[in-house]
Order: C-alpha cells, then structure tokens, then sequence
C-alpha cells in the first residue's frame, strides 16, 4: 500500500519518535465504492441496460441524471423499496416520506460519479451531449464489460437491481434537484 | 470379465422369418458399413437385451428407439414395406471361464420379459426374467439381480437426495462402457440416470467399475451419516424454536441455539441444561420461584382467614385503585420502549442488509483486482494516445490488499451487527412478553377493583381485596406449574436428541485403496488421450493431469480438461475416460465388465484430421493391445478399411442390409419362383 494517506504518514512521523503507532488497515482504507474500477462496471452496465436509440438519436442514449440515479441505486439494491414507493406515489407528495428526499439528496451529490463519467469521456468511451450520455468515439472500451461480468459471476447483486430499474417509472421530475 | 459374442435380431414379417446376426471376437474390432446397414440396431440391441432403454432416455420396456424396420415395416431385398408381425433381440456373452449366456428380449411383444439360455459344457438351462421394476431386488426373477451375481458384481446400495435407499443399477454403469451415438459423446457420462436421485451416482459408477467397493461403502457410509445429520440439525432447529417460545413467553432473555453442525449443537447441549441456563442468563430458578410463590400463598391465606381485620381501615379501595394504576402507567411506559426498540430493530436489520450487499461487492472488486476479469488495463486518451492520469480526475483506484482490508473492516461490522440484531431481537421478546405479563395482572387488578368498588364497608372492601390477591397468587402458581411442565418435557425432547446424535457420530474411517486404483484410471486416461490425439494433453502433456478428491473429473492444472482443447476433443475425452476406465479395472482386477462398445465416433468430427487421428490410434499399441473387448461401429472407405487391416485390425466389413429373409423363408421362397432365383 502507497503511504500518500495521511495517517500512515502521521504514523511514519511517530514511529520515529518514541511513540509506538498502531495502524488498523481495514480503517484507514476507504470503501470500494470510491473504487475507480468498481464504478466503471456499474456505469458500462447501466448504460448498456437502460440506454436507448429513439427517432431522435439512433444511436443508444440515456439522460446524465438518469444514469447517476441508476449507478447510485444498484450499488445500494437496498434502495429500490424506496425508489418503488418514490415511483408510485410520485405525484402525491403527502404520501411521500424521508426516504425519498433523502434518496435525492444522496444520488445528486454524488460527485465521484460526475468525475468518473470526466474520465470515461476522456477516454472516449462515453461523452455527454447536452443533458443526455451518448457513446463516445471509443465505445468498444465498455462494451463487453457487463458481459464479462455476467459471465464470471460478479456483481450479480449490482445488475439485478439495473434489470429492476428496468420495471420502475422515473420521471424527469423525479431527477430533478429542489 | 465378459465379452460379447454375437449379437442377433430376429423376427416375422407377413413375408415369411427374418434375422440378421452380427458375431464378434475377442479384442478390438471395427464394425464398418453404410449407414443404412443397421449398425445402430445392432448397438440398440445389445442395449435392449440389457435393458438399457432407460440410459436411452426412454421409459422401461419402451422400444421406441429402434428404427421402424423391426417394429412397424421393413424393406426386404425383394419386397418393400413389409408389414412386420413381431421381432426379438438377442446377444451372447462369454464369461473369462467360457461360461456362455444368450439374452434374448422381444421388441413387439412382452417386453419386460427376458429369456435366459445359460451354457455351461454341454449343459443348458433356461429361465425367463424380468426387467423394470424390482429388477434388482427380486432374487427369483428380477433380471438385473441375475446378471449382476452372473458377472460377479457385489449389489451395492447408495442413498437417494431424499434420504431413501437405492441400488446401484446396470444403467448407472453403462454410461461408462456404451458410448451411444445420439448424446453419449458430448460429456462424460452424458447417458447417466439422474431421475432415480442417488447422490453422486457418477463418482460411485467409476468407483464400482474399478472395483474400490471399499472406498464406494465408505463414500454412502458418509451419505447416510450426512443425510442423518441433515435430519437431526432439523429437529435441532425446531426443538430451539421450543424452547425460545417458551422463554419468549415468559419474557426471559435467553436463546436456545439450534444454529450450527450436529457436533457443534451436541457439545453445546450437552454442556448445560435448560435449567442451568436459565439460572446462569436470566436469573430464573423456577424452583425458588415456586417456593416463594407458596409461601406469598400462605400469608394471604392466613391474612384471609385467621388474621383479624382493622374495622377502621379504609385503604383497601385506594390501594387497589392506585396498583390499576402503576400498572397502567408501566404498561404505557413499556409500549413507548417497545416502538423505540422496533425502529432501532428494523434500522439494524437494514445496516445488516446493506454490509452483505457491501462484503459481496467488494469480494467482487477484489476478485476484479486479483484475476483482472472484468477490469480496464488502461485507458489512454483517444487523440493524443497518453494514457489517463487519474490524479487530474481526482479519482483513486485501490489497491487489492486495499480492497482486502476493506472486507475484513465490513466483516468485523457485520459480525457486530448481527450480535446487536441478536441483543435487540432478545430484548424486544422480553418486553413483549413482560407488556403480555402486565396485561394479565392489571385485567386481574381492574377486576379486583371493580369487587372491592362494589363493596360496602371497609371490612367487606378488605376481605375482597384479600380474596382477589389470593386468586391471583393462586393463577400465578398454576402458570409456573405450567411453565415447569414445559420445561421438563423440553428437557426431556433435548435429551433424547442428545442421545441419537451421538449414536450417529461418525466412525473413523478405515483406509481403502481408491488413491491407488484413481491413480492407475489417472495414468491410463493420460495414455488414451495422447494416443486419441486429445490437443490439450498433447501439447501440454499428462504429467498435471489429476482429479479433485472424491471426484474424477479430469482436470489438467487447475482447469477442467472439458473445457480445453479444441472443438473435436470433448468426445476424445470421453473415448478416452471410458477406453482408460476399462484398462484401469482389468490392471487392478476391478469390475469393469470387460467391453467397451463406442457407437459412430467418427460422425462427431467428421473432418479428415480427426478420422485420421483416430485411425493412427487404432493401429496404435495401445489399443491393439487392450485385454477388454472394444466395438467399434462406424462407417471406413475401402482405403481406410484396407490400411488397418494392414496394421493387424479386425474389421468387420459389412454390405447390404442387417436382416434379411431367414434361410428357410429363403428356401421356401424359392421353391414358389424358381425363376426368380435363377435371376
């Protein structure tokens, strides 16, 4: 492990003193949904799921928010009870509960998402096109990921909650901030 | 060790007897014609005289499989469509000790009957059999039970998925021996029976062909005890719900495991009893409860009835009006805790959920991490090739000991959220059933308000208040009595499983010489795939070839050997396993029966390179100089035909059609048109 993280460098500094530093790993490495690689999977399999050519775009696309709303739900399939309730009781706002703004609030501030999306445009897998994500000039670089993910068993969890998604209305309302 | 001698099919047709008869040596032979000959039909009848239609995929006793020629109409060399009356299929087999048995079957009419002619010298005897149902178990007639003690095969029973006993059966065995055309050759014991449930049929079928009998009753030794175990770990389960009602009843904050093996749950129970447990967890001694509950009795009954009442006391009506309310306000004050408590439960149990989304997730990242599968190497920039720094995107990619480290973090997170899951649940039963408690006392205190309410007078008001307090002392009594009760009777359950778990506890297991015998199957099956030109074992060579314990499934390194090689070499494969099987057994004397019959092999690849490669394996050594009886049915040019028999190959070459007008339907035939035998 690289010591750049600050407190394996505090420990570093204390260790030559006299004090005896003692570093539990597993608390000091950050979760793997901050996971360069985690999040590129997730993001190549909800495009390729949920994206769609209409007679506006022959080629697939899917709104920016949309996919940040989907890669944000099937890292956390412990949502979609929520998200269902959001869905079907979108336009009563009294039958709503905590659980949706809260929803909201996490999936737009997600901002490791939009730096991740920074960097599959930079590699011209992906590119934005007004509010929509369209594939890039590179779009081989994701495809195939899903089913190679599919195929060896992983994140099965992960791509069932995008194939749920697929039953659930999201409306642009719904993506909207507030 | 047996070989097949001949095998025969035979029928009437309205134009008279017809028969076709095929007659086969010892060793290997090739049986070559077109496909039309009825090459199949004499395959399907040396599985039809076994009774083998089942491995075929058809129900006992169903012909279907046979080509209409002996079922419906055949074509005869002189007539076309001749309706036919009814047909029969029969084979000889020769024991190492020249002991002969010809097994004739009808295909049109009573099918399950098998007629036995049994060739000892000079001597013969007949018998019928029957095939089906209770094949096995009929010592006087099931034709299988004769066969097996015939060959001189020991009757072996194995367990079934759902715990009941079951032979292991001649069509268990025979996908290793008969390789048949249709599905035989797309994996390894494509044919075996999965419908009748025994567990690990496969690895017993190559453990009785190579004769490990030893190894075969320690494996369903280890069935039994598992499926035993299965069904005392369900007992266990429901036994811990018992007693966890019980004491979730009485409010007591105590669990009674049920969770874990049959070894584990035995030491646990047998360490301390229930009573002791609750003593030790929950304070609870029923005994001294009873004791004291007795003597509060007394007092009130002596209160009641010897002690002299105050005729100035007036406290009785308050007094009980003022226990109503205690009670009313600890009952409100308990249904508060309980709606706090159920949120925090269902707010643990949702942490729960999420950490073992999180654990199964980061298993996968670190998998990502470890093999690479499903990963970017490297993503460069489309225009000026650089590849992309991840540091100007802000965005990190961890490590895999990163990654490890992170499960460990969410595991110890896990495990401590399921003990607070377990201490909440404990705590929410005890709360329930202490507000169920509370209940009974202020239905029995409003009741005792309402008496002494409609009482007159202080002494009344008294006497009436000592009355209910004694009732209610009364009905407490009576429910640790039942509580009691029920412990003992649970006690009493748990005992008795304690005793049948350990009369299951598994024996030591002796040695066998199944690693010797797997080995041997092992080198051979190197030898037949190098010899069959297998590509995987050719280029890479046996030396790695192994099985996993237990099984024998072939794998070279660390993949399965099915899955390597090019696309012609899964039915190598299977040549292979069954030809090395064969070899196996008669070096180690097992019970292989000694023939190995591979129908149409070449018709799998059918391309120059593959025929070719197995016509060099045929006029190799090793398969020039088996021991074991192999047929071969196929279709060789002339030019093939000639070049193993250059190398020393019986091949039996074969023109026409398999049946034919039997010699005295010929003779009379000629008799009525001269003329046309003369042409």
């Amino acid at each position: 492990m690289a010591t750049t993280s600050p407190i394996a460098r505090l420990a570093a500094l204390l260790a030559t003193s006299n004090a005896e530093p003692e570093i539990t790993a597993e608390r000091l490495v950050p979760s793997t949904l901050y996971d360069l690689d985690y999040r590129v999977v997730i993001v190549a399999a909800a495009f390729q799921m949920h994206a769609v050519a209409d007679r506006f775009s022959p080629r697939p696309r899917i709104q920016n928010t949309r996919l940040k709303l989907l890669q944000f739900v099937a890292m956390r399939p412990w949502l979609l009870p929520t998200i269902r309730h959001w869905s079907a009781n979108r336009g009563d706002s009294l039958r709503l509960i905590d659980g949706e703004e809260g929803l909201r609030k996490g999936f737009m501030t997600d901002t490791m998402h939009d730096k991740v999306m920074q960097f599959i445009a930079a590699s011209g897998a992906l590119r934005r096109e007004e509010v929509y994500v369209v594939p890039g000039i590179k779009p081989d670089v994701l495809q195939g990921l899903r089913s190679v993910a599919e195929s060896n068993s992983l994140f099965r969890s992960e791509i069932a909650a995008l194939s749920e998604m697929l039953s659930i209305t999201v409306t642009n309302d719904m993506l909207e901030g507030w | 060790m047996i070989r097949i001698a001949y095998v025969r099919v035979s029928g009437k047709s309205e134009r008279g007897d017809f028969e076709g008869r095929l007659d086969f040596g010892p060793g290997l032979q090739v049986i070559t014609a077109r496909n039309s000959f009825g090459k199949s039909l004499a395959a399907e009848s040396i599985a039809w005289c076994l009774g083998l239609e089942v491995m075929l995929g058809r129900k006992e006793s169903d012909p279907s499989f046979f080509p209409e020629a002996v079922l419906e109409e055949l074509d005869l060399p002189d007539a076309k469509n001749v309706k036919v009356i009814s047909s029969e299929a029969e084979i000889g087999l020769i024991r190492h000790d020249g002991e002969e048995l010809r097994i004739a079957r009808s295909i049109t009419h009573d099918r399950n009957k098998i007629r036995i002619e049994r060739i000892v010298g000079e001597q013969k005897s007949t018998l019928t059999l029957l095939t089906g149902y209770g094949t096995m178990v009929d010592e006087a007639t099931g034709f299988q039970r004769f066969l097996f003690e015939w060959v001189g095969w020991p009757v072996k029973r194995t367990t079934t998925f759902e715990g009941s006993d079951a032979f292991v059966y001649l069509e268990n065995l025979a996908p290793l021996f008969f390789i048949e055309q249709e599905e035989g050759w797309t994996e390894l014991q494509a044919r075996q029976i999965s419908r009748y449930g025994q567990q690990q049929i496969r690895e017993i079928a190559v453990e009785f062909l190579l004769g490990a009998t030893a190894a075969l009753d320690q494996r369903v030794s280890r069935q039994r005890t598992a499926t035993r175990e299965g069904s005392l770990r369900a007992s266990a389960r429901v036994l811990a719900e018992r007693a966890n009602q019980v004491f979730h009843r009485q409010g007591w904050a105590v669990e009674w495991s049920g969770n874990g093996s049959v070894k584990e749950i035995l030491s646990r129970w047998s360490s301390h009893s229930i009573k002791e447990i609750l003593l030790q967890n929950a304070e609870v001694d029923m005994p001294k409860s009873l004791a004291a509950a007795r003597e509060r009795l007394a007092v009130l009954r002596d209160k009641l009835t010897h002690q002299p009442i105050d005729a100035s006391n007036v406290s009785a009506a308050p007094s009980a009006s003022q226990i109503v309310i205690d009670l009313k306000q600890k009952r409100h004050r308990m249904n508060s805790d309980l709606r706090t408590l159920r949120v925090r439960f269902s707010d643990t149990q949702h942490t729960l959920q999420s950490l073992d989304h999180r654990i199964r997730s980061a298993t996968d990242v670190f998998r990502l991490k470890t093999t690479g599968v499903g990963r970017l190497t490297h993503l460069e920039c489309p225009t000026c090739h650089r590849e992309l720094d991840l540091e100007q995107f802000h965005l990190t990619e961890q490590t895999a000991p990163d990654v490890e480290a992170h499960i460990e973090g969410l595991k110890r997170d896990r495990t401590l959220t399921k003990q607070t899951l377990v201490g909440l649940s404990a705590t929410l039963r005890a709360i329930e059933a202490e507000i169920t408690r509370t209940d009974t006392e202020l239905r029995n205190a409003q009741r005792a308000l309402e008496d002494v309410d409609a009482t007159v007078g202080p002494v009344r008001e008294q006497i009436v208040k000592a009355a209910a307090d004694l009732a209610t002392q009364e009905r407490l009594i009576d429910r640790l009595h039942a509580t009691q009760a029920d412990l003992e009777e649970l006690q009493g359950a748990i005992d008795n499983w304690i005793s049948e778990a350990r009369a299951t506890q598994i024996d030591v297991e002796s040695a066998t010489d199944i690693e010797q015998r797997a080995s041997a199957f092992r080198h051979a099956l190197g030898q037949y795939l190098v010899a069959l030109g297998h590509s995987a074992a050719v280029a890479r060579g046996v030396a790695a070839l192994r099985f996993e314990s237990g099984q024998y499934e072939p794998y070279l390194d660390l993949r399965r050997l099915r899955a390597l090689g090019s696309g012609s070499d899964p039915a190598r494969l299977v040549a292979a396993y069954s030809l090395a099987l064969a070899a196996a057994s008669d070096e180690l004397d097992g019970l292989h029966p000694g023939f190995v019959i591979l129908d149409e092999p070449l018709q799998q690849n059918p391309d120059t390179h593959h025929i070719d490669l197995f016509l060099n394996f045929l006029s190799g050594k090793i398969a020039k100089d088996a021991k074991f009886q192999t047929l071969i049915f196929t279709f060789l040019t002339e030019p093939q035909i000639a070049a193993l028999r250059v190398n020393g190959i019986n091949v039996l070459a074969l023109e026409g059609h398999l049946l034919a007008p039997a010699p005295a339907t010929q003779k009379e035939a000629q008799k009525e048109s001269p003329d046309a035998t003369n042409a």
